[in-house]
């Protein structure tokens, strides 16, 4: 499965270097037109049949002077896309945003991400791109990016109508085992790094009366029965003030390793449309 | 357990006032240097040290004494510590809203540390340092009352009044009369309800078929309207405070106890979830945990059908009321504890108590024209008694003003408010000290059940709306009263809101409601 996505991205990154670039130069490596730089581990791509792609195009950097901005990056990445990092964010269907990351010198780089005190972490491809679907959480949002270098983006999400909503969010820090659960309805994980956001978003009905119960469920493993698990927490209904705070779960102990810990009592149930 | 508890806690008292005699660990000097005491430390809140001396405890504001000896705090690193202790209907819910509100009111980040599903802390911290920390223990209205009686608990979350073994225990183990001043505070409200699935055999039941369908060994759906199939019950723990606040108001009298048949569950969710499957089961929940079923409305011998809702809990019109209540020791509380506890009577946390599914103690007002349904109900019960004068009286004193939510209540057979009534007559108080009623005219209006002759009555419900306008102004030490108008009347039997055919009834029947214009 990694292996066909590797190849998806790599097949990706050289059609769009094809599209821009004007002279291509075929090369039969691509560690050796790159040195890898330093904090950076270039991909070593021993499963992939190098000749298959000698006839396709990649572009050869054109410079090869150090960017002011990114002195550990050259200006054109392996596949002769710029190096200069880009966030988007897109609102899409008025629940969600689409957001786009590309820092092409970046490939495999782990970037945190923090919206509203919520932080989660993802992998960028080969190529140094992501591309995820967020829940709108609040009508009025900045998501932070952090690169591993510390670079940081701040991007200003379109505004969204969130007054017929109601969002929950948890952060997860590190391999903790938890998970919010909500009966009946879908919570969505975002993120593939070592923090998870985890978002239940349930647009009102009119007319409508509904309890959603939510839970927490740890799963014991001997990474995590011994250590504390923390969280952030994060919770909107309509446009109202979010509460927000920060959640610790003390150690499940390493006899129960195997068990699935359910805690229905933490969190509020959602009660939609009751008053 | 309680007994042992309390007996260790009186053993512990006795040890550490022998050890408090011969160890002197501080010293507490005046500022001008002038008076000086010794003792053992007893407890600082923050605010005040509590000294075992040779003349006994004694509590000393820390600002005017400089405090010498190893037994001192730290000053600089001294962190509130409250515990809390009580219903899961209070601590599961409201009361970690409730702290976090607190919290972000003040100004302080808060922490949620769980140890398990039923005990979690929550830290509390500046920018500097960690200012409070809050335990919360879910456990039942009886064990919180052990809790407090025991110092095991700052706070006890409970569904009732204490009881009277519960008094006994607390005068006998020095914990002073449980009931004695303003010990108990109602934080919200919320509604003891039967619950059906939506597709329901019946649509209401009375107060005396809903005893008898929790206490029957073989309940069926025949005695009560309905189809000649067995109830399916389902009922809160034994012990919890809603079966207890339940027993209290229903079985009570009959000194029944809940049917044998019916099945017992630690949480009113898996109660109402188990009944929105079954269209055959009944469930005791409340209104705040209803789910996705449907409460059953409570209909009375005479015609008159009561629905749960908020407006009727409010005005504590609906039969079966349940005040949620922090109950605090006479000994005095830190000073962010306290804070709290002020807190839990802000309309930030009425907004709070609101978005939780439970009644707030808002005081609101409905429009005399909202009043349809009473006026109906008055106008059919009306008889020899009951005249077309005394409806016209009624409507023309009335109309033009508007009904205030505060409705007051009184203990059987005395003169003296209920729990909620207090607390209402303290909400009234405040409002009248900020303002909120000045250039109003207030009219405390004085109804009675029909038990006796009816010119009786009147005088009676008279009498009862001028003790309570002396009570809320008593309570309003800074009130503005001249710019207010306040007076008192009253109308005996005339405007029933419950059947008068049950003692609950009776009761409801007997209040003094405030109309304003």
């Amino acid at each position: 499965m990694q292996f066909r996505t590797l190849i998806a991205s790599f097949l990706a990154s050289f059609s769009l270097a094809t599209s821009i670039s004007a002279e291509p130069k075929t090369i039969t490596a691509v560690a050796r037109v790159l040195p890898a730089p330093s904090g950076i581990e270039l991909p070593v791509l021993p499963e992939v049949n190098v000749e298959a792609f000698t006839k396709a195009s990649i572009t050869e950097p054109t410079r090869t002077h150090r960017s002011a901005s990114l002195d550990s990056h050259y200006d054109i990445s392996a596949f002769g896309l710029p190096c200069g990092a880009n966030v988007s964010a897109t609102l899409v269907r008025d629940t969600e945003y689409a957001i786009r990351i590309s820092a092409p010198c970046r490939p495999h780089d782990g970037v945190a991400l923090a919206i509203s005190g919520l932080r989660f972490d993802v992998t960028l491809s080969l190529t140094g791109n992501a591309q995820f679907n967020l829940p709108i959480l609040s009508n009025s949002a900045v998501l932070e990016t952090v690169f591993s270098d510390h670079e940081t983006h701040v991007t200003s999400l379109p505004e969204a109508d969130v007054a017929d909503s109601t969002r929950v969010a948890i952060s997860w820090a590190g391999e903790t085992g938890a998970e919010l659960v909500a009966r009946g309805h879908d919570v969505i994980t975002i993120g593939n790094g070592p923090h998870r956001l985890q978002v239940l978003s349930i647009n009102h009905m009119p007319g409508t009366r509904e309890t959603i119960r939510l839970a927490i469920h740890r799963n014991v493993t001997s990474d995590s029965c011994d250590t504390p698990a923390s969280a952030q927490f994060f919770q909107q209904t309509g446009a109202a003030h979010p509460t927000r705070y920060d959640l610790t779960f003390a150690p499940a102990g390493c006899a129960r390793i195997g068990e699935t810990l359910e805690l229905k009592n933490i969190l509020e149930d959602l009660k939609l449309a009751l008053n | 357990m309680h007994l042992i508890r309390l007996f260790s806690a009186s053993i512990l008292t006795l040890l550490f006032t022998v050890v408090a005699a011969l160890a002197q660990d501080v010293t507490l000097t005046s500022r001008d240097g002038t008076l000086s005491i010794e003792g053992t430390l007893l407890g600082y809140d923050g605010e005040f040290y509590r000294v075992e001396t040779v003349y006994g405890p004694l509590t000393l504001d820390g600002e005017g004494v400089i405090c010498t000896g190893p037994g001192c705090p730290d000053l600089a690193a001294y962190v509130a510590e409250v515990r809390l202790s009580g219903t899961p209907h209070m601590a599961n819910r409201l009361l970690p809203a409730l702290l976090i509100a607190f919290a972000e009111q003040r100004g302080l980040k808060v922490e949620r540390q769980v140890t398990d599903d039923i005990s979690s802390s929550f830290v509390m911290r500046d920018d500097e340092r960690i200012r409070a920390r809050f335990d919360l223990r879910a456990t039942t209205t009886r064990e919180a009352y052990a809790d407090l009686i025991a110092e095991e608990a700052d706070i006890a979350l409970v569904l009732r009044e204490p009881r009277a073994d519960e008094e006994a225990m607390a005068a006998s183990s020095g914990a002073g009369n449980l009931v004695q001043g303003r010990r108990a505070r109602v934080v919200a409200l919320d509604g003891i309800v039967a619950v059906t699935a939506a597709d329901q055999p019946i649509p209401a039941i009375s107060l005396p078929d809903l005893t008898r369908a929790f206490s029957d060994p073989t309940p069926n759906w025949s005695a009560f309207g309905g189809p000649d199939l067995p109830v399916t019950l389902h009922i809160p723990l034994h012990g919890s405070g809603l079966a207890e606040a339940f027993s209290d108001l229903l079985f009570g009298k009959d000194r029944v106890d809940f049917s044998p048949v019916a099945t017992a569950h630690s949480s009113l969710e898996t109660i109402v979830d188990l009944v929105a499957d079954d269209p055959f089961a009944l469930g005791l929940t409340t209104l705040s945990e209803v789910g996705n079923v449907a409460p059953l409305p409570i209909s009375g011998a005479c015609g008159y059908t009561q629905d749960a809702t908020i407006a009727a809990l409010r005005t504590e019109d609906y039969p079966l009321t349940l005040p949620l209540m922090l109950f605090t020791p006479a000994r005095r509380l830190p000073l962010l504890a306290r804070e709290f506890l002020e807190f839990t009577e802000t309309q930030r946390a009425d907004l709070v108590a609101r978005r939780l599914g439970f009644v707030d103690q808002a005081i609101t007002q409905s429009d005399f024209n909202d009043q349809g349904n009473r006026l109906a109900h008055a106008i059919s019960a009306a008889g020899e008694e009951v005249t077309l004068a005394d409806l016209q009286a009624l409507t023309a004193t009335l109309q033009g003003r508007t009904r205030l939510s505060t409705t007051f209540r009184f203990e059987d057979g005395s003169t003296r408010l209920d729990v909620p009534s207090r607390e209402s007559a303290a909400r009234l108080a405040r409002a009248l000290e900020t303002g909120t009623f000045n250039g109003s005219d207030m009219l405390f209006v004085g109804f009675s059940d029909s038990a006796g002759a009816a010119t009786g009555n009147e005088a009676l419900s008279k009498r009862r709306a001028r003790t309570v306008l002396t009570q809320v102004r008593d309570l309003a030490l800074t009130a503005n009263f001249d710019d207010i108008i306040m007076d008192t009347t009253g109308f005996g039997e005339v405007l029933p809101i419950a059947c008068d055919d049950t003692d609950w009834g009776r009761a409801v029947n007997r209040r003094v409601e405030v109309w304003v214009k």
